[in-house]
């Protein structure tokens, strides 16, 4: 059980980061569909600079810093010239796989793994005090210095969109975009912002993932994990708290699917979870409101969202 | 309703088509030339885009692009059965791509077509394999219906919702898509194991019941044809029947088709549903005619059903923009695996162009009066936004 929790608490960091960033994304107006792509970049970028510059912090500053760039770069088709973002993000998921397909051999003349060796890991910091207590406290709070992170961007998404003046103009880009245009906000641009910002959580979530337990990078390393943060902050309703929720179950499950496989059970049920999770809240969120609005049937014109 | 025929549709619908700037209904061959060239025009700008990006990784690593770009045209034009293996390729891309242009036009944004291609092949293989003592033709008809009906049904429940308790079905067709993967996987591994050659396999389809190729040594099947003509006949649906103008108009004016008595609700089921059956029939199509199994996880990088989405958006949602975009991805499928034999360049190349093509495939340089449509917050589809009228 310990196991499963330490597990799932690792598996939890990525998809928590890269939720909190789409939902930040969400938020401005942009759904990120895109944020496996950002990840693996960023998985990419903090094994490589970590190779060259022996030095863990600034590979993972590198990662966040590529994730931004690639979250920006991705945003202006979207903004600027009228790209559908759904397409786009399947497109930059399939890209950046692609990318390194296409560069590991040319480069390293590896198909798709780039292990350099001499990787610096995060490392495990324990908390003091928290860290001695008996049962949970070993398990929790010995981790690495992003999953810290990552818990502490929880409440700080919360506050950059419910308490600061940037993220008030963030969500009246995307809740009311006519309005925002109105009030001579720039549209365009603070959807960008919040792109990068996607990228650059979906980075450091990258740079865990890689540097964290194996210390190298594969192509393929991400295994759908942005698309399972896609699932988390739907699932969340872009809300922070129930955002890192969804992040926990879904890593938590991630963790009990790698148990059933090597207990020989079928391990694409706890697969399925987060997905068939989202289209369970829907229904139930709909009913809610449904309920709420006191209609006995929804009549011809459907309402919106 | 859906019985009327077209002219009795020309005096309401021609007029009412009018008012809400749908194109005529009659166009002379010289408008029709034009509305060609202008999406012509309108996929160029995407094309061009992606060319340059894969132009500069290309010149970047030492490659030279022109002879590249040149041995990717040979390898998917430069002979007929080079061709026959570009058609054959793009035909559960026109299945697709036309399935999901289908419900974008009524401005349902499903992109769940991914799921019904797994659905369908699945349905397909199991159909196509356990029959015995039937002729052949008469089972492999009955797979690839077992596999449209299997498309549309895993389509219903994100329609009903659409339709019933407006949930955005752009979430609930995406996330249906990975359930169906893992949920097929699942299938396949627990129930219909055959072997295992790398991913789980279902038991082979009898010789009798495979679609044989056309051309001898190629994939190219009867399939081809087949696709061909559902796409000529969505071009001929919307365009010449009661039910087409009513998914056109939803699509360009909900509150206002609402208005006048058409029905969202028809138009939403309608689309949603026989995308999902084309995107069966694609599924079945590739079991029967290529794979000759179910593998678990077969619609490999990018997927038919993703591939498909992204062909709808470049070809503008028009029947010949679908055709000439999902022939361009066939092309790029069935040369690409060749470029690295004989191109000294890694095949992950195809994956870059096809992604780069997906992020730009819906960009506009030349803004033609439509409005710009962007996707707000539960707003997923412009139509949406117009039904609160």
């Amino acid at each position: 059980m310990q196991t499963i929790l330490a597990t799932g608490l690792l598996f939890t960091t990525p998809i928590l980061l890269a939720a909190l960033g789409g939902a930040i994304n969400r938020e401005a107006g942009i759904v990120n569909i895109g944020l496996d792509g950002m990840m693996l970049v960023g998985a990419f970028i903090a094994v490589f600079i970590d190779w060259k510059a022996h030095n863990v912090a600034v590979a993972c500053l590198a990662a966040v810093a590529a994730g931004a760039l690639v979250g920006w770069l991705f945003a202006l088709p979207i903004t600027r010239l009228g790209a559908n973002e759904i397409v786009a993000g399947l497109g930059l998921a399939l890209l950046m796989p692609g990318l390194f397909g296409y560069l590991l051999p040319i480069y390293f003349g590896q198909a798709s793994t780039f292990d350099p060796g001499n990787v610096q890991a995060l490392g495990v910091w324990h908390v003091p005090l928290l860290s001695s207590i008996p049962g949970l406290g070993p398990v929790v709070f010995a981790q690495d210095p992003i999953t810290y992170f990552s818990w502490l961007a929880i409440p700080l998404t919360w506050f950059l969109l419910r308490r600061t003046v940037l993220g008030m103009h963030l969500r009246a880009a995307g809740h009311n975009p006519e309005f925002a245009v109105a009030a001579g906000l720039p549209l365009a641009r603070l959807r960008e912002l919040s792109t990068a910002i996607a990228g650059l959580l979906a980075g450091l979530g990258g740079a865990q993932l890689a540097l964290a337990t194996v210390q190298l990078f594969n192509k393929d390393m991400t295994a759908g994990r942005g698309f399972i943060a896609l699932a988390a902050f739907y699932f969340g309703n872009s809300r922070p708290f129930l955002t890192a929720i969804a992040a926990f179950t879904f890593g938590m499950a991630d963790a009990l699917s790698i148990r059933l496989q090597t207990a020989g059970l079928p391990d694409q049920i706890p697969e399925m979870l987060p997905y068939l999770a989202v289209v369970v809240a829907l229904i139930v969120v709909a009913l809610r409101r449904r309920a709420a609005a006191g209609l006995s049937a929804v009549d011809a014109v459907l309402p919106t969202n | 309703m859906s019985g009327v025929s077209g002219s009795a549709v020309d005096a309401p619908g021609a007029s009412l088509g009018d008012a809400v700037g749908l194109p005529e209904r009659r166009r002379t061959p010289a408008q029709a030339a034009r509305g060609v060239v202008e999406h012509a025009a309108r996929a160029l700008g995407p094309l061009l885009l992606t060319l340059a990006v894969g132009a500069l990784v290309l010149a970047a690593t030492g490659r030279n692009p022109v002879s590249v770009y040149h041995l990717y045209l040979l390898q998917a034009a430069g002979s007929w059965p080079l061709l026959a293996n570009t058609f054959s390729a793009a035909t559960p891309l026109l299945l697709t791509g036309v399935g999901t242009a289908l419900a974008f036009r009524a401005g349902f944004f499903n992109v769940g077509l991914e799921g019904s291609v797994y659905i369908g092949a699945l349905a397909t293989a199991w159909v196509g394999a356990g029959l015995s003592g039937v002729s052949g033709p008469l089972v492999a008809s009955g797979a690839l219906v077992a596999g449209l009906a299997a498309g549309a049904a895993w389509l219903l429940l994100p329609a009903l919702l659409r339709t019933y308790l407006a949930i955005d079905e752009v979430v609930t067709t995406l996330m249906l898509n990975y359930v169906a993967i893992a949920l097929t996987s699942y299938i396949v591994l627990y129930h219909l194991l055959y072997q295992t050659i790398g991913n789980a396999q279902t038991r082979p389809i009898p010789q009798s019941v495979q679609l044989s190729p056309l051309v001898p040594g190629t994939t190219l099947t009867v399939a081809a044809p087949i696709a061909l003509v559902l796409v000529l006949l969505y071009g001929w649906f919307l365009r010449h029947t009661r039910l087409g103008v009513e998914v056109r108009m939803v699509g360009d004016n909900a509150g206002f088709a609402a208005a006048v008595g058409f029905s969202i609700r028809r138009a939403a089921l309608l689309t949603m549903l026989v995308g999902g059956a084309l995107g069966g029939l694609a599924g079945g199509c590739v079991v029967l005619g290529v794979t000759h199994n179910f593998t678990s996880g077969f619609s490999t990088q990018p997927g038919y059903g993703y591939s498909g989405i992204a062909i709808a958006v470049l070809g503008r949602n028009s029947w010949f923009g679908v055709l000439l975009a999902a022939l361009f991805f066939g092309g790029l499928a069935s040369a690409g695996g060749v470029i690295q034999l004989f191109g000294n360049v890694p095949i992950a190349l195809t994956q870059i162009l096809q992604g780069t093509l997906m992020i730009f495939a819906g960009v506009q340089f030349v803004r033609f009066h439509r409005r710009r449509r962007t996707l707000a917050r539960g707003q997923a589809v412009p139509a949406m936004r117009e039904q609160e009228v």
